[in-house]
């Protein structure tokens, strides 16, 4: 008898290091050689049951290249965020309108604050996570290289408190809390709109924030970071004529040398009139700035006066210098 | 910009004399004020290859009702086939449907409906079913007649298709600010991701595919329960949704497309109490005119004909 309970479990054993074989097999082949990959770690997050709604069947698993099968047209954003993974549940419960809860495994979770802030996030805080957003019956929220979103199919006090459930359980289930990008840092506060701060990698979501050009002027890949933010002139006491927001870019490359070439390429594309300090005026009247801080590049954009963007320079490189 | 409105009665269907003046032969000015060569012969299908100019207005109807939907945002078939014959029939000039749809299609024409199944707003079934009856009034043969969206490049229909009814829901969108009928047409694209680029801007280029040239004989942008923000990775909250209940019908995407923009334009206004800008600007729709020359999208040279309800009508 115990040589058959041995031979049974030996056979148990072999058929699920089959299965995670193929499991990982699957991961492997369906991804590209430079696409990333993720752990499945996020489907333990979710739980069983809450609030008397259960699965409705079984979780959808989505990789980098699969994730249009979920989310169609939207899976370029959370791309361009190397997305890894992303585990999708279905909760029901009868007689109610169903719960829909993705979390996605962004890798890091500089990319879980990017990817979180892709969207406008003016609901609100639930405190949960990091940062967390609730609005109409959907609740956002990312710690540490997971950004969660959870839906309900309904808009009513009762799901609010279904989905907040939901929202708490998995976040105490995720056991780091991450960090901001360090880019954060360098923001002025005065002014800024920090519901509109956006993360980047890349010149094409960069495009979709703020148009600078067809030509990736600032040599942005998936080695690069950046941070876009709007500032409001009002608020930083501007006097200056023709008020309204401007814009501040900062990109962190992997080298000093390789920040100074993309400040060259983009003063040559972007600002061909700047004078030795990277200032200039655009042909629609608005001044631009463009200086390289070490590794760091800074760009200010649509400002009104040239002494609104010589300040913002300085501030920026004294928060730099703390 | 150009408005006229028109009073919701039992003879809707009727046009005014005035709309009268506005349309040449083969209905060629509804999408530019120059006539087409070739006269009343033309097929309205033909018009379209030509590229507008400046000069070029265009005009679409709006037509809206009350009642199109029920309790559960579901269009009522006969209320919704009556909008679509009324936007129809006042786009063409003719008081009977049949005849306008006739001037649409033809029994020798193979056609595919292109229509748009995103799972939270996809085309209303019942819409999708009031434009086949339609081109099957037109002695098209129901097997000639297809309707898809994501498997329109194995359909069969769509590959032997001579006209095409481009047809689904306005909401803004992730990649290219809005969700129109300019990129509706993106599903003939073996790799629709290679139009993502600068939000999507190029959209106009979808319509020089071999599968879409010249085929589109009519537009319908369905402003039944328009999405006009959208939020997280599905894009989808009910909360950022109205019941607006039109449907916006002409030849031209692009002053389609535009009048649509101007609405949800006008409920972002009223919601957020300001212009708040769309997370991506849906900056082709102006390149379809200036860079493709697609159609027109200066509201000031768009005519929007307006039938039925009125309230709250936002443009």
């Amino acid at each position: 008898m115990a040589f058959i309970r041995v031979r049974v479990g030996m056979v148990r054993l072999l058929a699920l290091m089959s299965v995670l074989g193929a499991m990982a097999l699957l991961l492997v082949t369906n991804a590209p050689a430079d696409t990333p990959t993720g752990s499945p770690e996020a489907a333990t997050f979710l739980p069983d049951r809450v609030h008397g709604y259960t699965p409705q069947k079984e979780d959808g698993v989505y990789t980098y290249d699969t994730l249009f099968e979920l989310i169609d047209g939207g899976a370029e954003v959370y791309r361009s965020f190397n997305v890894r993974l992303v585990v999708s549940r279905r909760y029901g419960k009868p007689g109610a309108p169903d719960i829909l809860a993705d979390i996605f495994d962004m890798g890091t979770s500089q990319d879980a604050f990017g990817a979180y802030h892709h969207d406008l996030r003016d609901g609100k805080d639930a405190g949960l996570g990091h940062e967390s957003d609730y609005v109409g019956g959907a609740l956002y929220f990312w710690k540490d290289r997971y950004f969660v979103s959870i839906i309900g199919f309904d808009d009513t006090e009762e799901m609010e408190q279904v989905i907040v459930a939901l929202g708490r359980d998995i976040a105490q289930r995720i056991p780091n809390k991450g960090s901001k990008p360090e880019l954060l840092r360098l923001l002025p506060g005065e002014g800024l709109d920090a519901a509109r701060v956006s993360y980047f990698h890349d010149w094409t979501y960069l495009n979709t924030r703020h148009f600078l050009a067809d030509e990736n002027l600032l040599e942005l890949g998936r080695d690069t970071e950046g941070i876009l933010a709007r500032y409001r002139s009002a608020d930083r006491g501007s006097t200056e004529a023709g008020e309204g927001p401007f814009l501040l870019l900062l990109v962190r490359y992997s080298s000093e040398a390789r920040a100074a070439r993309a400040l060259d390429r983009f003063l040559a594309g972007y600002l061909p009139n700047a004078d030795a300090a990277g200032v200039g005026r655009r042909e629609d009247g608005t001044w631009t700035a463009a200086q390289a801080m070490g590794e760091v590049v800074l760009v200010v954009l649509e400002a009104a006066g040239r002494s609104g963007v010589e300040r913002l320079v300085a501030e920026v490189k004294k928060m730099r210098a703390r | 910009m150009q408005d006229s409105h028109k009073r919701w009665t039992r003879r809707e269907f009727l046009r005014s004399a005035g709309s009268l003046a506005l349309l040449g032969p083969a209905g060629a000015s509804i999408f530019c004020s120059e006539q087409p060569p070739g006269g009343a012969g033309v097929a309205l299908g033909e018009s379209l290859e030509k590229r507008v100019s400046a000069r070029h207005s265009a005009r679409v109807v709006l037509v809206r009702d009350k009642d199109v939907l029920d309790g559960g945002r579901r269009p009522r078939p006969d209320v919704i086939a009556r909008m679509l014959d009324a936007g129809v029939g006042e786009l063409l000039g003719e008081s009977r449907p049949e005849a306008a749809w006739a001037r649409l299609v033809q029994p020798e024409d193979v056609v595919g409906i292109k229509s748009n199944e995103w799972r939270f707003l996809p085309t209303p079934r019942e819409l999708e079913h009031a434009i086949r009856q339609r081109v099957l009034s037109a002695g098209v043969a129901s097997d000639r007649i297809g309707i898809d969206d994501r498997g329109a490049l194995r359909n069969p229909v769509f590959h032997k298709a001579t006209a095409l009814i481009n047809v689904r829901p306005m909401r803004t969108h992730h990649w290219a600010g809005v969700g129109g009928c300019i990129k509706n047409h993106i599903m003939f694209s073996p790799d629709p991701s290679s139009w993502h680029p600068d939000a999507c801007a190029s959209l106009a280029g979808l319509w020089d595919l071999p599968l879409v040239k010249g085929k589109t004989r009519l537009n319908v942008l369905a402003m039944l329960t328009p999405l006009f923000h959208g939020k997280g990775p599905h894009h989808f909250l009910a909360r950022y949704t109205w019941e607006y209940g039109g449907l916006i019908v002409g030849t031209d995407p692009v002053a389609v497309d535009a009048t649509g923009l101007r609405i949800l334009e006008a409920k972002r206004r009223e919601y957020f109490g300001n212009d708040q800008p769309f997370t991506v600007s849906p900056k082709h729709i102006r390149m379809a005119e200036d860079k493709y020359r697609l159609g027109v999208a200066d509201p000031a040279r768009i005519e929007v004909l307006k039938l039925g309800w009125t309230e709250r009508m936002l443009i």
